[in-house]
């Protein structure tokens, strides 16, 4: 079942896309292979190359194809930050991720309260690449999230601070038994699963064991509500997926 | 001729291009404190405040969150002293205010009379630091995470002083704490059961020893968040939360327990209803906003509102508004502190020439005594590149200058 879901995945994410008209090296016959380790600092060459084979292996596609499509999906997502960051840097004076912190000269909110099941999504950088964050409210007033080293935590949301402008809640368009069990699952985590560095693949991993932020959420909901949170498919799901997903709705701004 | 002068304005222009970059990075260069500077004997003597600020959890993934503790000197002038990141990490004074603790995701550092720095097992979410004087201890608790093989919520706990530092645990996710004497006190919460506790932490000797105080009442069973830390008198403990009505309606309650009794009694300092804007409520720092001084105790809001409760009649007022204060919940490291009968508000004005600046209040008429300077603090703040810091921490360390009346 996991394999046809994976490949129905994968196949999903390779129809229709167009693969960057660049040159590349290929390194052990994976291509793209130094680019992506630029885009995702602190997974390994090795890792990688692992995880490309094993995918490769379940699904009977080439890794020079799975390659392709990890380069393209982190390629649309550094993309997509560059544009949302130039947009709030010519809106009303905020400054842009990659140039300053907002935390410093400009605004920071608390994510405040909300419903159970809902989510909140923030800028996030490390290295160069704003990746963004998401965290669940696993009550009105406690979050449940993937961070790293300490894996799944709980924080308030008083306590919890974002950048002001960007920064958003959201809940998902399901029966509110559904958001309950998908945050009750993501509570159960707590303590159980470690961090994940590796988002360019997330989605062919397992449910349980070490993850990122937005795979905890992603996990979630297609466990509990059969829900696919993530925007675009492919391999990895991003902060940015579970965000831009079809199934979620505005809350608030932050 | 043109050759000459083409030659002499190309001369020019390199020699102002050094200029600027000469004078910018002298000018840098002060904003930022060494090392052998924060180690030195007489560091201390010249500050008035400090500011805590860091990165978010989230944002240490590639191992470079960042904090910096920003001093403030008599002359109005601020540097900061980078450390690695620490989540909502806070700043410890000892009882003469010769000596500060300083910590980071991964060390604890003393400065003053004598520098000492001793190394920790990673932190990655602060939760309360402080100094407990009858016992010469330092101490700081951490949201450390569930403990993996014993499926326990651990909040790690570093104690002790100058001689070193032992590692403790308090086996509980923590709401909100204090410091009550000579001991701490917490405010615990089971999240499946929705179920607050009191508890006292004694912490010394090689241990941390956790005692139940009681259970805190919730008939209608409420979503309580913390709005305060912990305080106390003889008599009574005291914390603030907020109780969960629905988006947009929730109450501000004032709890008191009774040392004694244990009688709890649960007093309402106001209520939102149909307000879009509820994280505008949310104090500056949750844990410097309440205050016990001449029998009333002191509470601000987010909205720069200071309400008192009078301990004796139960009376709720507010007091005074600080003024223009920001009503949309947006922050600009914004941040409180109470002490000798004042108020410390640290200030945000975009269009001040030094646009962060500290207001004094007099917490017996409420009007402003005073505006302390703190000049760099922008400066510093903007030479931050990709990554958010966020204040989580402010105290007056010298508090010799007499604003009372």
């Amino acid at each position: 079942m996991k394999k046809y879901l994976l490949s129905s995945l994968l196949a999903v994410g390779l129809v229709g896309s167009s693969i960057p008209n660049i040159s590349f090296a290929t390194t052990d016959g994976v291509p793209y292979l130094n680019e992506i380790l630029q885009m995702q600092p602190g997974v390994s060459s090795e890792e990688l190359i692992s995880d490309i084979s094993s995918i490769s292996e379940n699904m009977g596609i080439t890794k020079e194809e799975i390659a392709k499509q990890i380069y393209k999906e982190l390629k649309e997502n550094d993309l997509q930050a560059l544009k949302e960051n130039r947009i709030k840097g010519g809106s009303g004076g905020t400054v842009s991720v990659g140039n300053s912190t907002r935390g410093g000269s400009g605004g920071t909110v608390s994510v405040g309260n909300s419903t159970k099941g809902n989510f909140f999504y923030t800028d996030s950088q490390t290295a160069y690449l704003n990746h963004g964050h998401v965290g669940l409210y696993y009550s009105n007033n406690e979050i449940v999230e993937s961070v790293p080293d300490t894996g799944v935590r709980i924080i308030s949301t008083q306590n919890r601070k974002v950048d002001q402008g960007g920064a958003l809640v959201k809940s998902v368009t399901t029966s509110t038994d559904n958001r309950d069990s998908a945050a009750d699952w993501a509570y159960s985590r707590v303590g159980e699963d470690s961090y994940s560095i590796n988002f360019a693949t997330n989605r062919t991993t397992s449910h349980t064991g070490a993850k990122n932020c937005s795979k905890l959420i992603w996990s979630a909901y297609m466990l509990k509500a059969n829900l696919d949170l993530d925007k675009d498919g492919g391999l990895g799901v991003y902060p940015r997926d579970v965000r831009d997903a079809e199934d979620t709705e505005l809350v608030r701004n932050i | 001729m043109k050759k000459i002068n083409k030659f002499v304005i190309g001369v020019l222009v390199i020699l102002i291009g050094v200029c600027i970059y000469y004078f910018s990075y002298q000018n840098n260069k002060t904003l930022f404190i060494k090392d052998e500077e924060i180690q030195q004997k007489s560091f201390l003597e010249n500050k008035q405040a400090v500011l805590y600020l860091s990165t978010t959890a989230d944002q240490d993934m590639d191992n470079r969150g960042i904090s910096y503790s920003i001093f403030l000197d008599d002359e109005g002038k601020t540097s900061a002293y980078k450390m690695k990141g620490l989540e909502l990490g806070s700043i410890a004074i000892s009882e003469d205010n010769k000596e500060v603790l300083l910590e980071s995701k991964d060390k604890i550092r003393i400065i003053g009379d004598m520098y000492q720095e001793f190394d920790m097992k990673n932190q990655y979410t602060g939760e309360k630091t402080g100094y407990l004087k009858n016992r010469d201890l330092y101490f700081s608790i951490y949201n450390t995470g569930v403990n993996t093989s014993t499926g326990n919520y651990d909040s790690n706990v570093v104690f002790g002083n100058k001689k070193g530092f032992k590692m403790g645990n308090i086996p509980y996710y923590i709401s909100t704490s204090g410091i009550n004497e000579d001991e701490v006190i917490i405010l615990t919460k089971d999240i499946e059961k929705n179920q607050h506790d009191l508890r006292r932490v004694i912490i010394g000797g090689n241990e941390v020893k956790v005692e139940n105080v009681i259970q805190l009442e919730n008939e209608k069973n409420a979503e309580y968040a913390s709005l305060s830390s912990i305080i106390s008198d003889d008599k009574y403990y005291y914390f603030i939360l907020s109780e969960y009505v629905s988006e947009t309606s929730e109450n501000v309650i004032l709890f008191r327990v009774n040392k004694e009794t244990l009688k709890q009694e649960k007093i309402t300092v106001s209520k939102y209803k149909n307000n879009n804007n509820l994280v505008s409520i949310i104090p500056f720092n949750i844990k410097n906003s309440t205050y016990l001084y001449d029998n009333e105790l002191y509470y601000i809001n987010g909205l720069g509102e200071v309400f008192t409760l009078n301990t004796k009649t139960n009376d709720i007022a507010i007091k005074f508004t600080i003024k223009n204060a920001p009503k949309d919940g947006v922050r600009h490291n914004e941040e409180t502190f109470f002490q000798n009968g004042n108020l410390y508000v640290l200030r945000y004005n975009i269009n001040a020439k030094n646009k962060y600046y500290i207001e004094v209040y007099s917490l017996k008429s409420g009007e402003k005594l005073n505006e302390i300077k703190m000049e760099g603090l922008d400066k510093i703040l903007s030479s931050v590149k990709g990554k958010s810091i966020y204040s989580y921490d402010f105290k007056m360390l010298d508090l010799s200058g007499d604003f009372s009346e």
